[in-house]
């Protein structure tokens, strides 16, 4: 197994998709509120999902996102399912 | 008795009755496979009268439903006999929570197989399963506790069930509602057992409601009968699709959906056949697993809205397996408008495989006539007509009329002849049928239509006519009994194969915003001239200091995104500028073609005045166009 990715690796790596999906939005930081701050729709939303499991090795069931507003809930919320053994993605 | 079923059940059989030359024509119906010809045995076999009737008769086959998960990996798989089982333990637990007969469960519509014995277990107890919405993303929860509690109320559910993860999504919504339980299957199947006998929903009973077809914010429920449920299922399984013994069916569609509750989750047990389920989002998030499955199950049966088909041929390039996909004889397509440019590049990217284009089958139904209305011949692919664009604009003409200024045309896909006993007309505005080729209102009556919308005897009058026609609220014409397509339901906003109602950003916009009030907004789709859709809200506004414009059109543009799930352009216009009709209803319509009528002035006046616009942006003043649209993410 590698090593266990901090919130610092994971944080990079969500902005940077965020940045790369909203180029003219601003910088994306933690306190970026998903849900006001860009304009990130149910098919944008997919899209981030698919891009994060790849390439941060985790399942994100979409029930857990319903909670998330901002990028370092998202953080949060993939370090703890990375935590947690995968049980079914309903 | 016996003998009296045995010969309506013949007689009904005859409706059906199809070519009996063609070997496909002939429909299991709770029969194991049989050697080909041996037709006449076979059609004796009565039609069931209610689903309950359907799962005893196939509960000895050797067949069943199997659950793949989000790495498409096998995670249950149950005989049909096991289905019955464990959902007539279920259904004396439900009866065991004190539920009375006819009373509302309402069950998460998860691709899972707790949910189909649920949904069984309520037809074996008698009472009318609800199945509930997903939530849908970032952020949605809220959104989606209020629509859970709208849809529980709207049904007065007395139970909800759904996987644990949805239980607090379930408290949240049920909050001063009168729920007996909120659980999960595996913690029903714990509860204690009620020793009542156990009598399924009978014939002349309801067998489920169905909150998928209106708004969020004012959900409607479809109330479906046994009989029209049951009528429906023959036909596609007869006729529709011409299900055989050896079929066998894969499905994404989540199953609070009517094409995946119906078409994917009810036409297994009905027809007798095989089938396999992938969670709708792990499909949406992979899309590959449901060619890569389909391989793999040897399906033959997949339906999908055309989305699902673009998702899959998006990603196709990333395919590094090796797939036989000979197998798949019905790729239907329905549930939303049917690109033909899109099925095109799926059969492109997966021709090498396998795939073939005459697979395609296009169809068109709707929930308030249970699931399906029309289908395309089995392996007859797409079929198109080429005509003229102004005339799809211009109800009451004639789509082939050669007076047209033909400048452009546009290929529209037909969506195949309406299914036996179900009649289609079109009509003009005073309800007069229309001759084929002309532009109308689709309406119909048949066998399938639902009792009612749900304790809404008001809006059932306004979709049923007391002769039972049922206003389908889409446009189109007929030709040669095919049934074309040409807008779907009036003022629905139809992004990323989602259907989206007005109503419901509109709404949203009120309710979440401080000094919006009701009838300031008006939502619809626009197309730009690149060709990409979005919808765009309309909000009329009384302020002018550009601080307070910008952060107004960011909580509108926030709040429907959160409880929406989608990013609209938000355009501030003057008060008093959205047309109502006399009687006071919005004309969406009318406010679009405003909007647009100015949205070219203002372009004009700013290329005139400001001819070498920079990066800065003025808002003052300036309530149209794409000058401080904060809301639209650079997409104008």
């Amino acid at each position: 197994m590698h090593a266990e990715p901090n919130y610092n690796q994971v944080l990079a790596t969500v902005c940077e998709e965020l940045q790369k999906m909203f180029p003219d939005e601003g910088p994306v930081t933690a306190n970026t509120d998903m849900t006001r701050d860009i304009p990130l729709d149910s098919a944008g939303t997919m899209a981030l999902v698919f891009e994060l499991e790849t390439k941060l090795d985790v399942s994100l069931p979409l029930n857990d996102l319903a909670n998330v507003t901002r990028v370092d809930d998202l953080v949060a919320l993939i370090l703890k399912l990375r935590q947690t053994p995968l049980t079914d993605a309903s | 008795m016996t003998l009296v079923r045995l010969l309506t059940a013949r007689r009904s059989l005859e409706n059906y009755a199809i070519d009996s030359s063609d070997p496909m024509s002939f429909s299991p119906l709770g029969i194991t496979a049989n050697s080909a010809g041996n037709h006449v045995k076979e059609r004796q076999v009565s039609q069931p009268s209610s689903l309950a009737e359907a799962l005893d008769n196939v509960s000895s086959l050797d067949r069943g439903i199997g659950f793949y998960g989000p790495r498409g990996e096998l995670e249950v798989r149950l005989t049909f006999g096991e289905v019955r089982a464990k959902a007539k333990a279920l259904a004396s637990r439900l009866l065991g929570l004190g539920l009375k007969r006819g009373e509302a469960v309402g069950i998460i519509g998860v691709v899972h197989a707790d949910f189909v014995c649920a949904f069984f277990a309520c037809q074996y107890a008698g009472l009318v399963a609800v199945p509930l919405p997903l939530v849908t993303g970032i952020g949605a929860a809220r959104g989606y506790q209020q629509q859970l509690s709208r849809v529980l109320a709207k049904a007065h559910a007395r139970a909800a069930l759904g996987p644990a993860a949805f239980h607090d999504h379930l408290r949240q919504a049920s909050d001063g509602l009168d729920l007996r339980a909120i659980c999960s299957v595996p913690e029903l199947a714990e509860m204690p057992a009620s020793s009542q006998p156990l009598k399924p929903l009978g014939a002349k009973e309801i067998s489920h409601i169905q909150f998928s077809s209106g708004s969020t914010s004012f959900p409607k429920g479809i109330q479906i009968s046994q009989a029209a449920l049951m009528a429906n299922l023959v036909a596609i399984i007869r006729e529709g699709v011409r299900v055989t013994s050896e079929d066998r069916l894969f499905s994404w569609l989540p199953f609070y959906h009517d094409m995946g509750l119906i078409g994917a989750m009810l036409v297994p047990p009905v027809a007798g056949i095989d089938a396999d389920y992938l969670a709708t989002d792990a499909f949406v998030r992979r899309p590959l697993l449901w060619p890569q499955l389909i391989s793999e199950r040897r399906s033959t049966i997949s339906f999908s809205p055309t989305f699902g088909y673009d998702l899959a041929a998006r990603r196709a390039g990333r395919l590094d397996a090796n797939l036989d996909l000979s197998c798949w004889r019905a790729a239907g397509i329905g549930g939303d408008m049917i690109q033909r440019k899109v099925l095109e590049q799926f059969s492109e990217a997966f021709a090498p495989m396998g795939f073939r284009a005459s697979a395609f089958q296009p169809s068109y139904g709707l929930a308030e006539s249970t699931l399906a209305v029309s289908f395309g011949r089995p392996g007859e692919g797409v079929k198109y007509e080429r005509v003229d664009q102004a005339a799809l604009e211009r109800p009451g003409h004639n789509v082939r009329a050669a007076d047209m200024p033909s400048s452009a045309t546009r290929d529209v896909i037909s969506c195949g002849i309406p299914l036996p006993d179900h009649v289609v007309q079109v009509w003009d505005q005073n309800r007069r049928a229309l001759p084929d080729g002309y532009i109308g209102s689709i309406n119909m009556r048949g066998p399938s239509l639902m009792d009612g919308y749900f304790r809404d005897d008001a809006a059932t009058r306004e979709t049923l006519s007391p002769d039972r026609w049922l206003d389908t609220g889409d446009m189109g014409y007929l030709s040669k009994g095919a049934l074309f397509i040409t807008g779907r339901k009036k003022d629905m906003i139809i992004i990323n194969g989602r259907n989206v109602w007005p109503q419901d950003i509109e709404w949203h916009a009120e309710q979440s915003v401080p000094g919006i009030r009701s009838r300031d907004t008006a939502a619809f789709l626009h197309r730009d001239e690149a060709g990409q859709e979005k919808a765009v809200l309309l909000v009329e506004c009384r302020l002018t200091d550009p601080d307070e414009l910008r952060t107004l059109k960011k909580e509108v543009h926030a709040a429907v995104l959160r409880n929406v799930g989608v990013d609209c352009q938000v355009e501030l216009v003057p008060p008093k500028t959205l047309p109502f009709t006399t009687s006071g209803k919005l004309m969406r319509a009318q406010a679009r073609e405003h909007w647009l009528e100015l949205r070219i002035v203002e372009k004009e006046k700013a290329r005139l005045q400001a001819p070498a616009v920079g990066a800065e942006k003025d808002c003052a003043g300036d309530f149209f166009g794409e000058i401080c649209n904060l809301g639209g993410a650079g997409a104008v």
